[in-house]
Protein backbone atom coordinates (compact mmCIF):
# COMPACT_ATOMS: atom_id res chain seq x y z
CA UNK A 1 0.00 0.00 0.00
CA UNK A 2 1.59 3.28 -0.93
CA UNK A 3 1.12 6.20 1.26
CA UNK A 4 0.84 9.67 -0.59
CA UNK A 5 3.08 13.00 -0.59
CA UNK A 6 1.95 15.20 2.19
CA UNK A 7 2.20 11.41 4.43
CA UNK A 8 5.59 10.69 3.78
CA UNK A 9 6.38 14.88 5.06
CA UNK A 10 4.26 14.72 7.94
CA UNK A 11 5.84 10.78 8.68
CA UNK A 12 9.29 12.55 8.26
CA UNK A 13 8.31 15.76 10.55
CA UNK A 14 7.06 14.30 13.28
CA UNK A 15 9.34 11.89 13.52
CA UNK A 16 12.47 14.30 13.70
CA UNK A 17 10.59 16.03 16.38
CA UNK A 18 10.28 13.07 18.30
CA UNK A 19 13.88 12.11 18.32
CA UNK A 20 14.53 15.85 19.13
CA UNK A 21 11.90 15.54 21.92
CA UNK A 22 14.50 12.49 22.73
CA UNK A 23 17.48 13.58 22.04
CA UNK A 24 20.22 11.90 24.42
CA UNK A 25 22.07 13.40 27.38
CA UNK A 26 19.95 16.61 26.68
CA UNK A 27 19.07 18.16 28.99
CA UNK A 28 21.52 17.52 31.29
CA UNK A 29 19.91 15.96 34.51
CA UNK A 30 19.22 17.90 37.39
CA UNK A 31 18.62 21.06 35.17
CA UNK A 32 15.12 22.44 35.52
CA UNK A 33 15.28 25.30 33.51
CA UNK A 34 16.39 22.94 30.61
CA UNK A 35 14.54 20.59 31.10
CA UNK A 36 11.27 22.86 31.76
CA UNK A 37 12.27 24.81 27.88
CA UNK A 38 13.58 21.82 26.04
CA UNK A 39 10.19 19.65 26.90
CA UNK A 40 7.89 22.40 26.04
CA UNK A 41 9.43 23.98 22.98
CA UNK A 42 9.64 20.11 21.36
CA UNK A 43 6.28 18.92 22.72
CA UNK A 44 4.43 21.40 21.71
CA UNK A 45 5.69 21.35 18.25
CA UNK A 46 4.90 17.61 18.54
CA UNK A 47 1.21 18.64 19.45
CA UNK A 48 1.37 21.28 16.28
CA UNK A 49 3.40 18.88 13.76
CA UNK A 50 0.84 16.06 14.28
CA UNK A 51 -2.49 18.28 14.08
CA UNK A 52 -1.33 20.43 10.98
CA UNK A 53 -0.86 16.97 9.41
CA UNK A 54 -3.80 15.46 10.03
CA UNK A 55 -5.51 18.66 8.72
CA UNK A 56 -3.51 18.48 5.48
CA UNK A 57 -4.12 14.38 4.95
CA UNK A 58 -7.69 14.59 5.72
CA UNK A 59 -8.10 17.13 3.34
CA UNK A 60 -5.82 15.03 0.77
CA UNK A 61 -8.32 11.94 1.60
CA UNK A 62 -12.05 13.67 1.95
CA UNK A 63 -14.41 11.34 2.58
CA UNK A 64 -16.89 10.41 0.26
CA UNK A 65 -20.31 11.83 0.81
CA UNK A 66 -21.85 8.48 0.49
CA UNK A 67 -24.63 6.65 2.99
CA UNK A 68 -21.34 4.74 4.52
CA UNK A 69 -19.51 7.81 5.67
CA UNK A 70 -22.63 9.31 7.33
CA UNK B 1 -12.09 7.59 57.64
CA UNK B 2 -15.23 5.81 56.14
CA UNK B 3 -17.15 3.03 57.43
CA UNK B 4 -17.68 -0.16 55.42
CA UNK B 5 -21.26 0.02 55.33
CA UNK B 6 -20.82 3.75 53.57
CA UNK B 7 -18.27 2.17 51.53
CA UNK B 8 -20.93 -0.70 50.41
CA UNK B 9 -23.55 1.43 49.70
CA UNK B 10 -21.87 3.76 47.77
CA UNK B 11 -20.84 0.88 45.72
CA UNK B 12 -24.16 -0.77 45.58
CA UNK B 13 -25.84 2.69 44.03
CA UNK B 14 -23.14 2.69 41.55
CA UNK B 15 -23.98 -1.20 40.74
CA UNK B 16 -27.54 -0.07 39.97
CA UNK B 17 -26.76 1.89 37.72
CA UNK B 18 -24.25 -0.17 35.63
CA UNK B 19 -27.26 -2.92 35.89
CA UNK B 20 -29.39 -0.43 34.77
CA UNK B 21 -27.42 0.55 32.09
CA UNK B 22 -27.42 -3.21 30.86
CA UNK B 23 -31.24 -3.66 31.32
CA UNK B 24 -31.61 -0.46 28.67
CA UNK B 25 -29.15 -1.65 26.25
CA UNK B 26 -30.22 -4.76 26.30
CA UNK B 27 -33.87 -4.15 26.14
CA UNK B 28 -33.32 -1.75 23.16
CA UNK B 29 -31.61 -4.01 20.96
CA UNK B 30 -34.02 -6.56 21.44
CA UNK B 31 -36.88 -4.32 20.41
CA UNK B 32 -34.39 -3.46 17.25
CA UNK B 33 -33.64 -7.04 17.48
CA UNK B 34 -29.98 -7.08 16.75
CA UNK B 35 -28.99 -10.48 18.84
CA UNK B 36 -26.03 -11.55 18.00
CA UNK B 37 -22.82 -12.26 20.06
CA UNK B 38 -22.44 -10.58 23.54
CA UNK B 39 -18.81 -9.31 22.35
CA UNK B 40 -18.91 -7.08 18.94
CA UNK B 41 -20.53 -3.45 18.30
CA UNK B 42 -20.66 -0.44 16.18
CA UNK B 43 -20.93 2.85 18.19
CA UNK B 44 -21.69 6.27 17.19
CA UNK B 45 -18.86 8.84 17.50
CA UNK B 46 -19.55 10.65 20.74
CA UNK B 47 -19.93 6.60 22.46
CA UNK B 48 -17.15 5.64 20.28
CA UNK B 49 -14.65 8.76 21.86
CA UNK B 50 -15.94 8.42 25.81
CA UNK B 51 -15.63 5.09 25.63
CA UNK B 52 -11.99 5.08 24.09
CA UNK B 53 -10.87 7.15 26.90
CA UNK B 54 -12.88 5.54 29.75
CA UNK B 55 -10.95 2.21 28.90
CA UNK B 56 -7.56 4.13 28.78
CA UNK B 57 -8.20 6.09 32.14
CA UNK B 58 -8.43 2.93 33.81
CA UNK B 59 -6.87 2.48 37.10
CA UNK B 60 -4.03 5.01 35.96
CA UNK B 61 -6.16 8.20 36.94
CA UNK B 62 -6.74 7.30 40.38
CA UNK B 63 -4.21 5.39 41.06
CA UNK B 64 -0.62 4.62 39.07
CA UNK B 65 -0.84 8.30 37.54
CA UNK B 66 -0.94 10.76 40.58
CA UNK B 67 2.07 8.14 41.87
CA UNK B 68 3.97 8.16 38.73
CA UNK B 69 3.91 11.87 38.80
CA UNK B 70 4.75 12.25 42.36
CA UNK B 71 7.67 9.95 41.54
CA UNK B 72 8.64 11.14 37.90
CA UNK B 73 8.28 14.79 37.93
CA UNK B 74 7.23 17.14 35.40
CA UNK B 75 9.42 14.92 33.05
CA UNK B 76 7.53 12.13 33.01
CA UNK B 77 4.47 14.97 32.08
CA UNK B 78 6.21 15.91 29.34
CA UNK B 79 6.91 11.89 28.43
CA UNK B 80 2.83 11.79 28.69
CA UNK B 81 2.42 14.58 26.31
CA UNK B 82 4.37 13.47 23.85
CA UNK B 83 2.62 9.66 23.17
CA UNK B 84 -0.95 11.50 23.62
CA UNK B 85 -0.10 13.66 20.22
CA UNK B 86 0.88 11.19 18.93
CA UNK B 87 -2.71 9.14 18.45
CA UNK B 88 -4.37 10.36 15.32
CA UNK B 89 -0.88 10.27 13.46
CA UNK B 90 -0.31 6.32 14.61
CA UNK B 91 -3.95 6.03 13.98
CA UNK B 92 -3.68 7.54 10.80
CA UNK B 93 -1.12 4.40 9.15
CA UNK B 94 -2.67 1.84 11.25
CA UNK B 95 -5.78 2.08 12.80
CA UNK B 96 -7.82 3.66 9.99
CA UNK B 97 -6.90 0.90 7.64
CA UNK B 98 -7.68 -2.03 9.77
CA UNK B 99 -11.16 -0.26 10.25
CA UNK B 100 -11.35 -0.12 6.22
CA UNK B 101 -10.53 -3.90 5.83
CA UNK B 102 -12.87 -4.74 8.52
CA UNK B 103 -15.88 -3.03 6.67
CA UNK B 104 -14.73 -4.68 3.78
CA UNK B 105 -15.16 -8.00 5.70
CA UNK B 106 -18.67 -7.25 6.56
CA UNK B 107 -17.54 -5.95 10.10
CA UNK B 108 -16.99 -9.64 11.10
CA UNK B 109 -13.28 -8.97 13.24
CA UNK B 110 -13.91 -9.62 16.62
CA UNK B 111 -10.42 -10.53 18.15
CA UNK B 112 -7.68 -8.39 16.54
CA UNK B 113 -6.13 -11.79 15.76
CA UNK B 114 -8.50 -11.74 13.12
CA UNK B 115 -7.31 -9.19 11.45
CA UNK B 116 -3.86 -10.69 11.21
CA UNK B 117 -5.37 -13.86 10.01
CA UNK B 118 -6.59 -12.36 6.76
CA UNK B 119 -3.09 -10.75 5.40
CA UNK B 120 -1.28 -13.67 6.37
CA UNK B 121 -3.64 -16.72 6.08
CA UNK B 122 -1.96 -18.59 9.20
CA UNK B 123 -3.54 -20.89 11.95
CA UNK B 124 -0.38 -21.15 14.09
CA UNK B 125 -0.40 -16.75 13.63
CA UNK B 126 -3.62 -16.64 14.95
CA UNK B 127 -2.90 -19.07 17.86
CA UNK B 128 0.02 -16.95 18.98
CA UNK B 129 -1.62 -13.37 18.88
CA UNK B 130 -4.54 -14.95 20.85
CA UNK B 131 -2.42 -16.32 23.63
CA UNK B 132 0.13 -13.01 24.22
CA UNK B 133 -3.35 -11.06 24.32
CA UNK B 134 -4.97 -13.05 26.69
CA UNK B 135 -1.40 -12.66 28.73
CA UNK B 136 -2.05 -9.21 28.71
CA UNK B 137 -4.89 -9.28 29.40
CA UNK B 138 -5.17 -11.07 32.55
CA UNK B 139 -2.58 -8.56 34.97
CA UNK B 140 -4.17 -5.71 33.57
CA UNK B 141 -8.03 -6.93 34.80
CA UNK B 142 -6.08 -7.98 38.02
CA UNK B 143 -4.68 -4.14 38.50
CA UNK B 144 -8.44 -2.81 38.41
CA UNK B 145 -9.18 -4.91 41.11
CA UNK B 146 -6.09 -4.56 43.25
CA UNK B 147 -6.50 -0.99 42.99
CA UNK B 148 -10.26 -0.83 43.77
CA UNK B 149 -9.81 -3.11 46.58
CA UNK B 150 -7.02 -1.45 47.67
CA UNK B 151 -8.62 1.91 48.07
CA UNK B 152 -11.83 0.30 49.84
CA UNK B 153 -9.38 -1.19 52.53
CA UNK B 154 -7.20 2.08 52.49
CA UNK B 155 -10.41 4.16 53.42
CA UNK B 156 -11.87 2.24 55.75
CA UNK B 157 -8.79 2.13 57.67
CA UNK B 158 -9.27 -1.50 57.17
CA UNK B 159 -12.57 -2.22 58.30
CA UNK B 160 -13.07 -3.86 54.56
CA UNK B 161 -10.44 -6.79 54.02
CA UNK B 162 -8.74 -6.19 51.14
CA UNK B 163 -9.16 -9.91 49.80
CA UNK B 164 -13.19 -9.47 50.87
CA UNK B 165 -13.47 -6.11 48.60
CA UNK B 166 -11.02 -8.29 45.66
CA UNK B 167 -13.91 -11.14 45.47
CA UNK B 168 -16.62 -8.91 45.81
CA UNK B 169 -15.30 -6.32 43.24
CA UNK B 170 -14.00 -9.47 40.83
CA UNK B 171 -17.56 -11.10 40.86
CA UNK B 172 -19.34 -7.97 40.44
CA UNK B 173 -17.19 -6.87 37.42
CA UNK B 174 -18.00 -10.51 35.66
CA UNK B 175 -21.57 -10.59 36.56
CA UNK B 176 -21.92 -7.35 34.36
CA UNK B 177 -20.12 -8.54 31.52
CA UNK B 178 -21.86 -11.77 31.56
CA UNK B 179 -24.90 -10.12 31.35
CA UNK B 180 -24.50 -6.31 29.55
CA UNK B 181 -21.95 -7.41 26.87
CA UNK B 182 -19.71 -5.08 25.03
CA UNK B 183 -22.65 -2.57 23.98
CA UNK B 184 -23.69 -1.91 27.76
CA UNK B 185 -20.19 -1.58 28.78
CA UNK B 186 -19.72 1.43 26.24
CA UNK B 187 -22.46 2.86 26.88
CA UNK B 188 -22.05 3.23 30.69
CA UNK B 189 -18.36 4.57 29.71
CA UNK B 190 -19.94 7.14 27.95
CA UNK B 191 -21.91 8.78 31.43
CA UNK B 192 -19.26 7.89 33.82
CA UNK B 193 -16.41 9.16 31.84
CA UNK B 194 -17.79 12.67 31.52
CA UNK B 195 -18.70 12.34 35.41
CA UNK B 196 -15.43 10.85 36.54
CA UNK B 197 -13.04 13.39 34.48
CA UNK B 198 -15.05 16.78 36.26
CA UNK B 199 -14.45 14.61 39.43
CA UNK B 200 -11.00 14.21 39.20
CA UNK B 201 -10.82 17.72 38.63
CA UNK B 202 -12.72 18.91 41.59
CA UNK B 203 -10.83 16.42 43.68
CA UNK B 204 -7.45 18.50 42.65
CA UNK B 205 -8.83 21.42 42.92
CA UNK B 206 -10.05 21.06 46.78
CA UNK B 207 -5.99 19.38 47.31
CA UNK B 208 -4.97 22.63 46.10
CA UNK B 209 -6.81 24.71 48.17
CA UNK B 210 -6.88 22.84 51.35
CA UNK B 211 -3.70 21.35 51.22
CA UNK B 212 -1.42 23.82 49.79
CA UNK B 213 -3.95 27.07 51.55
CA UNK B 214 -3.27 30.21 48.88
CA UNK B 215 0.49 28.74 48.57
CA UNK B 216 1.14 28.38 44.70
CA UNK B 217 1.36 25.28 43.58
CA UNK B 218 4.53 25.42 41.15
CA UNK B 219 5.81 27.87 42.53
CA UNK B 220 6.21 26.05 45.79
CA UNK B 221 7.61 23.05 43.83
CA UNK B 222 10.29 25.29 41.97
CA UNK B 223 11.60 26.46 45.78
CA UNK B 224 11.04 23.53 47.86
CA UNK B 225 11.38 20.76 45.04
CA UNK B 226 13.05 21.56 42.02
CA UNK B 227 13.88 17.72 41.13
CA UNK B 228 9.93 17.66 40.44
CA UNK B 229 10.83 20.36 37.35
CA UNK B 230 14.68 18.29 36.54
CA UNK B 231 15.59 14.50 34.70
CA UNK B 232 15.24 12.44 36.20
CA UNK B 233 12.63 13.60 38.40
CA UNK B 234 11.94 13.28 42.37
CA UNK B 235 12.46 9.35 42.77
CA UNK B 236 15.13 9.90 39.93
CA UNK B 237 12.52 7.19 38.01
CA UNK B 238 12.73 8.96 34.44
CA UNK B 239 16.09 8.35 33.39
CA UNK B 240 16.97 8.92 29.82
CA UNK B 241 15.69 5.28 28.85
CA UNK B 242 12.55 5.79 30.48
CA UNK B 243 12.01 9.37 28.74
CA UNK B 244 12.05 7.31 25.65
CA UNK B 245 10.85 3.94 26.66
CA UNK B 246 7.76 4.60 28.67
CA UNK B 247 6.16 7.08 26.12
CA UNK B 248 7.19 4.81 22.69
CA UNK B 249 5.11 2.07 24.46
CA UNK B 250 2.47 3.86 25.43
CA UNK B 251 2.41 5.38 22.07
CA UNK B 252 2.14 2.05 20.40
CA UNK B 253 0.78 -0.53 23.37
CA UNK B 254 -1.71 1.11 25.34
CA UNK B 255 -3.16 3.60 22.87
CA UNK B 256 -3.21 0.74 19.81
CA UNK B 257 -1.97 -2.99 20.62
CA UNK B 258 -3.59 -3.60 24.06
CA UNK B 259 -6.75 -5.56 22.75
CA UNK B 260 -9.54 -3.33 24.41
CA UNK B 261 -8.49 -0.47 22.69
CA UNK B 262 -7.17 -2.37 19.31
CA UNK B 263 -10.92 -3.80 18.88
CA UNK B 264 -12.53 0.18 20.14
CA UNK B 265 -9.78 1.91 17.83
CA UNK B 266 -9.94 -0.22 14.30
CA UNK B 267 -13.41 -1.97 14.99
CA UNK B 268 -16.19 -0.09 16.14
CA UNK B 269 -16.67 3.06 14.67
CA UNK B 270 -19.95 2.84 13.00
CA UNK B 271 -18.14 4.99 9.86
CA UNK B 272 -14.74 6.86 9.37
CA UNK B 273 -16.33 10.19 10.64
CA UNK B 274 -16.70 8.36 13.57
CA UNK B 275 -12.95 7.12 13.27
CA UNK B 276 -11.60 10.48 12.42
CA UNK B 277 -13.78 12.28 15.58
CA UNK B 278 -12.00 10.11 17.54
CA UNK B 279 -8.47 10.78 16.01
CA UNK B 280 -8.89 14.66 16.18
CA UNK B 281 -10.56 14.41 20.05
CA UNK B 282 -8.93 11.74 21.90
CA UNK B 283 -5.35 13.59 22.74
CA UNK B 284 -7.12 16.95 23.83
CA UNK B 285 -9.75 14.91 26.10
CA UNK B 286 -6.46 12.52 27.48
CA UNK B 287 -4.38 15.94 27.91
CA UNK B 288 -7.20 17.23 30.47
CA UNK B 289 -7.28 14.15 31.90
CA UNK B 290 -3.71 13.55 32.68
CA UNK B 291 -3.13 17.18 33.69
CA UNK B 292 -5.55 16.67 36.13
CA UNK B 293 -3.97 13.38 37.45
CA UNK B 294 -0.17 15.58 36.94
CA UNK B 295 -1.71 17.94 39.71
CA UNK B 296 -2.46 15.99 42.01
CA UNK B 297 0.66 13.97 42.45
CA UNK B 298 2.55 17.74 42.35
CA UNK B 299 0.36 18.63 45.11
CA UNK B 300 1.22 15.25 47.34
CA UNK B 301 5.11 15.99 46.77
CA UNK B 302 4.67 19.37 47.31
CA UNK B 303 3.21 18.64 50.63
CA UNK B 304 5.34 15.54 51.68
CA UNK B 305 8.66 14.04 50.43
CA UNK B 306 9.08 10.71 51.86
CA UNK B 307 6.13 8.42 50.79
CA UNK B 308 6.73 4.70 49.62
CA UNK B 309 6.12 3.83 46.08
CA UNK B 310 3.03 1.84 47.43
CA UNK B 311 2.07 4.81 49.44
CA UNK B 312 2.19 7.13 46.66
CA UNK B 313 -0.35 5.28 44.18
CA UNK B 314 -2.68 6.39 47.01
CA UNK B 315 -2.04 9.57 47.44
CA UNK B 316 -5.94 11.12 46.57
CA UNK B 317 -7.14 9.43 49.73
CA UNK B 318 -3.90 10.27 51.74
CA UNK B 319 -4.27 13.94 50.40
CA UNK B 320 -8.57 14.09 51.47
CA UNK B 321 -7.04 12.18 54.92
CA UNK B 322 -4.57 14.20 55.89
CA UNK B 323 -5.73 17.83 54.57
CA UNK B 324 -9.53 17.91 54.18
CA UNK B 325 -10.98 15.55 56.40
CA UNK B 326 -10.31 17.28 59.30
CA UNK B 327 -11.24 21.08 58.35
CA UNK B 328 -14.32 19.80 56.64
CA UNK B 329 -15.13 16.42 56.85
CA UNK B 330 -18.53 16.59 54.87
CA UNK B 331 -16.60 17.08 52.11
CA UNK B 332 -13.43 14.85 52.88
CA UNK B 333 -16.33 12.55 52.83
CA UNK B 334 -17.88 13.07 49.80
CA UNK B 335 -14.54 13.35 48.19
CA UNK B 336 -13.77 9.93 49.63
CA UNK B 337 -16.99 8.23 48.53
CA UNK B 338 -16.11 9.90 45.03
CA UNK B 339 -13.23 8.71 44.90
CA UNK B 340 -13.95 5.32 45.73
CA UNK B 341 -16.75 5.23 43.03
CA UNK B 342 -14.76 6.91 40.03
CA UNK B 343 -11.65 4.96 40.72
CA UNK B 344 -14.15 1.14 40.79
CA UNK B 345 -16.10 3.12 37.59
CA UNK B 346 -12.62 3.65 35.49
CA UNK B 347 -11.53 0.79 36.69
CA UNK B 348 -14.53 -1.66 35.98
CA UNK B 349 -15.29 0.15 32.86
CA UNK B 350 -11.40 -0.94 31.50
CA UNK B 351 -11.67 -4.40 33.31
CA UNK B 352 -15.31 -4.98 31.36
CA UNK B 353 -13.81 -3.68 27.92
CA UNK B 354 -10.63 -6.43 28.65
CA UNK B 355 -12.70 -9.09 29.88
CA UNK B 356 -15.06 -8.83 27.02
CA UNK B 357 -12.19 -9.03 24.25
CA UNK B 358 -10.97 -11.73 26.40
CA UNK B 359 -13.62 -13.76 25.95
CA UNK B 360 -13.92 -13.29 22.14
CA UNK B 361 -10.04 -14.18 22.67
CA UNK B 362 -10.46 -17.32 23.52
CA UNK B 363 -14.12 -18.18 21.77
CA UNK B 364 -13.05 -17.54 18.75
CA UNK B 365 -8.71 -17.39 18.54
CA UNK B 366 -8.65 -20.31 20.64
CA UNK B 367 -11.85 -22.49 20.96
CA UNK B 368 -13.46 -21.97 16.97
CA UNK B 369 -10.49 -21.38 15.27
CA UNK B 370 -7.87 -23.66 16.84
CA UNK B 371 -9.55 -26.36 18.61
CA UNK B 372 -12.45 -26.35 16.10
CA UNK B 373 -15.19 -26.44 19.09
CA UNK B 374 -18.37 -25.94 17.22
CA UNK B 375 -20.93 -24.18 19.37
CA UNK B 376 -24.48 -23.63 18.05
CA UNK B 377 -25.30 -20.50 17.79
CA UNK B 378 -28.57 -20.11 19.92
CA UNK B 379 -25.86 -21.10 22.74
CA UNK B 380 -23.70 -18.81 21.69
CA UNK B 381 -24.00 -16.07 24.18
CA UNK B 382 -24.58 -18.84 26.97
CA UNK B 383 -20.81 -20.06 26.01
CA UNK B 384 -19.33 -16.94 26.11
CA UNK B 385 -20.94 -15.97 29.57
CA UNK B 386 -19.38 -19.03 30.78
CA UNK B 387 -16.01 -17.63 29.10
CA UNK B 388 -16.34 -14.79 30.76
CA UNK B 389 -17.07 -15.52 34.22
CA UNK B 390 -14.23 -18.19 34.03
CA UNK B 391 -12.13 -15.20 33.36
CA UNK B 392 -13.48 -12.90 35.53
CA UNK B 393 -12.11 -15.55 38.71
CA UNK B 394 -9.23 -16.68 37.18
CA UNK B 395 -8.50 -12.29 37.22
CA UNK B 396 -9.24 -12.31 40.88
CA UNK B 397 -7.53 -15.21 41.92
CA UNK B 398 -4.51 -13.59 40.11
CA UNK B 399 -5.63 -10.27 42.54
CA UNK B 400 -5.68 -11.97 46.02
CA UNK B 401 -1.99 -11.77 45.25
CA UNK B 402 -0.67 -8.90 43.28
CA UNK B 403 3.05 -7.28 43.11
CA UNK B 404 3.57 -3.97 45.02
CA UNK B 405 2.71 -1.50 42.13
CA UNK B 406 -0.32 -1.76 40.16
CA UNK B 407 2.05 0.30 37.87
CA UNK B 408 3.58 -2.40 37.14
CA UNK B 409 0.74 -5.23 36.31
CA UNK B 410 0.06 -2.48 33.43
CA UNK B 411 3.24 -1.05 31.90
CA UNK B 412 3.64 -5.33 31.66
CA UNK B 413 0.74 -5.69 29.98
CA UNK B 414 1.32 -2.87 27.52
CA UNK B 415 5.13 -4.12 27.15
CA UNK B 416 4.10 -7.57 26.11
CA UNK B 417 1.76 -6.35 23.32
CA UNK B 418 4.13 -3.89 21.74
CA UNK B 419 6.07 -6.42 19.84
CA UNK B 420 2.98 -7.39 17.94
CA UNK B 421 2.75 -4.10 16.28
CA UNK B 422 5.82 -3.91 13.74
CA UNK B 423 3.48 -7.06 12.22
CA UNK B 424 0.49 -5.18 11.65
CA UNK B 425 2.72 -2.71 9.86
CA UNK B 426 4.45 -4.38 7.56
CA UNK B 427 1.29 -6.47 6.76
CA UNK B 428 -0.30 -3.38 5.83
CA UNK B 429 2.72 -1.70 4.06
CA UNK B 430 4.73 -4.38 2.50
CA UNK B 431 3.39 -6.82 0.24
CA UNK B 432 6.62 -9.11 0.93
CA UNK B 433 6.16 -9.95 4.60
CA UNK B 434 5.56 -13.63 5.06
CA UNK B 435 3.40 -15.60 7.50
CA UNK B 436 6.70 -16.97 8.31
CA UNK B 437 8.43 -14.28 9.70
CA UNK B 438 5.19 -12.94 11.61
CA UNK B 439 5.02 -15.95 13.39
CA UNK B 440 8.66 -15.83 14.38
CA UNK B 441 8.32 -12.23 15.17
CA UNK B 442 5.30 -12.56 17.64
CA UNK B 443 6.90 -15.37 19.27
CA UNK B 444 10.58 -13.95 19.75
CA UNK B 445 9.40 -10.57 20.56
CA UNK B 446 7.45 -11.01 23.37
CA UNK B 447 10.02 -13.24 24.61
CA UNK B 448 12.19 -10.62 24.55
CA UNK B 449 10.18 -8.38 26.33
CA UNK B 450 9.85 -10.81 29.21
CA UNK B 451 13.46 -11.29 29.78
CA UNK B 452 13.79 -7.86 29.68
CA UNK B 453 11.34 -8.23 32.96
CA UNK B 454 13.70 -10.94 34.79
CA UNK B 455 14.44 -9.64 38.35
CA UNK B 456 17.99 -9.23 37.63
CA UNK B 457 17.05 -7.24 34.51
CA UNK B 458 14.67 -5.23 35.64
CA UNK B 459 16.09 -1.79 36.38
CA UNK B 460 18.84 -2.43 34.08
CA UNK B 461 19.71 0.91 32.50
CA UNK B 462 20.29 -0.54 28.97
CA UNK B 463 18.41 -3.27 28.75
CA UNK B 464 15.73 -3.43 31.54
CA UNK B 465 11.72 -3.77 31.46
CA UNK B 466 11.67 -1.59 33.79
CA UNK B 467 12.92 1.97 31.67
CA UNK B 468 12.52 0.31 28.23
CA UNK B 469 9.01 -1.58 28.53
CA UNK B 470 8.31 -3.71 25.27
CA UNK B 471 11.07 -1.63 23.22
CA UNK B 472 13.48 -4.09 22.99
CA UNK B 473 10.63 -6.45 21.74
CA UNK B 474 9.54 -4.49 19.34
CA UNK B 475 13.33 -3.83 18.03
CA UNK B 476 13.52 -7.75 17.47
CA UNK B 477 10.46 -8.54 16.01
CA UNK B 478 10.69 -5.81 13.58
CA UNK B 479 13.85 -7.31 12.69
CA UNK B 480 12.42 -10.87 12.45
CA UNK B 481 9.65 -8.91 10.33
CA UNK B 482 12.09 -7.74 7.78
CA UNK B 483 15.30 -10.84 7.64
CA UNK B 484 12.59 -13.96 7.64
CA UNK B 485 10.53 -11.87 5.27
CA UNK B 486 13.55 -11.27 3.06
CA UNK B 487 14.46 -15.43 3.21
CA UNK B 488 10.93 -16.93 3.04
CA UNK B 489 8.22 -17.03 0.99
CA UNK B 490 4.66 -17.07 0.86
CA UNK B 491 2.39 -17.83 -2.10
CA UNK B 492 1.47 -14.31 -2.83
CA UNK B 493 -2.33 -15.44 -3.39
CA UNK B 494 -2.71 -15.62 0.49
CA UNK B 495 -2.56 -11.91 0.72
CA UNK B 496 -3.87 -11.02 -2.85
CA UNK B 497 -7.81 -10.97 -1.54
CA UNK B 498 -6.72 -8.46 1.61
CA UNK B 499 -4.83 -5.90 -0.57
CA UNK B 500 -7.55 -6.18 -3.27
CA UNK B 501 -10.30 -5.51 -0.31
CA UNK B 502 -7.88 -2.44 1.58
CA UNK B 503 -7.93 -0.79 -2.25
CA UNK B 504 -11.54 -0.90 -2.98
CA UNK B 505 -11.67 -0.22 0.34
CA UNK B 506 -9.93 2.92 0.12
CA UNK B 507 -11.90 3.84 -3.02
CA UNK B 508 -15.28 3.17 -1.08
CA UNK B 509 -14.61 5.44 1.95
CA UNK B 510 -12.17 7.87 0.46
CA UNK B 511 -12.13 9.93 -2.77
CA UNK B 512 -8.49 10.19 -3.79
CA UNK B 513 -8.35 12.34 -7.19
CA UNK B 514 -6.39 14.56 -5.31
CA UNK B 515 -3.65 12.64 -3.57
CA UNK B 516 -0.48 12.73 -4.79
CA UNK B 517 2.31 9.71 -4.97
Amino acid sequence: MKISKNERIWLIVVVILYLLYNFPGFPAYHQPVATVVHGFITVIAIWIAVYVGLGKVYKEYPLKEEEENK
Amino acid sequence: MLSASAIWIAFACYMVFLIGVAVYVTQKEKKQASGGSLLTTTVPWFILVMTYIASLMSTWVFFAGPGAYYRGGLGYWLSEMSYIALFPFIAHFSMNKVWIINREYQGTFVTPADFYYERFKSGALRTILGIVFLIASFPYISSVIVAISQAASFITDGAISYKAAVIVVGLIMTTFVCFGGVKSAATADTVQGLVFICLLWVIAIFCLVYGLQGKGLFSTLWTESPEFYAYPGPSEWVPYSARFGYPFSCAIGWTIMLPHVFVRSGYFGDNLKAQRRLSRLTPALQALVWTGTMVIGAIGLALVKDLTNSDSELIIPWLVRNYIIGVNPGLGKFLLIGFFVGASAVGLSTSNAFLTIASAIVSSDILKHTFHVKVDEKKSVLFDRIIVAVLGVGSLLLALDPPELIFTLIMFAIAIVMPLFPILMFGLYWKKATKQAAILASIAGPIVVILCYLPNMKWNPIWGGGNWYGFWGLVVSTILMIVVSLVTKQDPKDSEEFYAKLESGMDRFYDRKKVKY
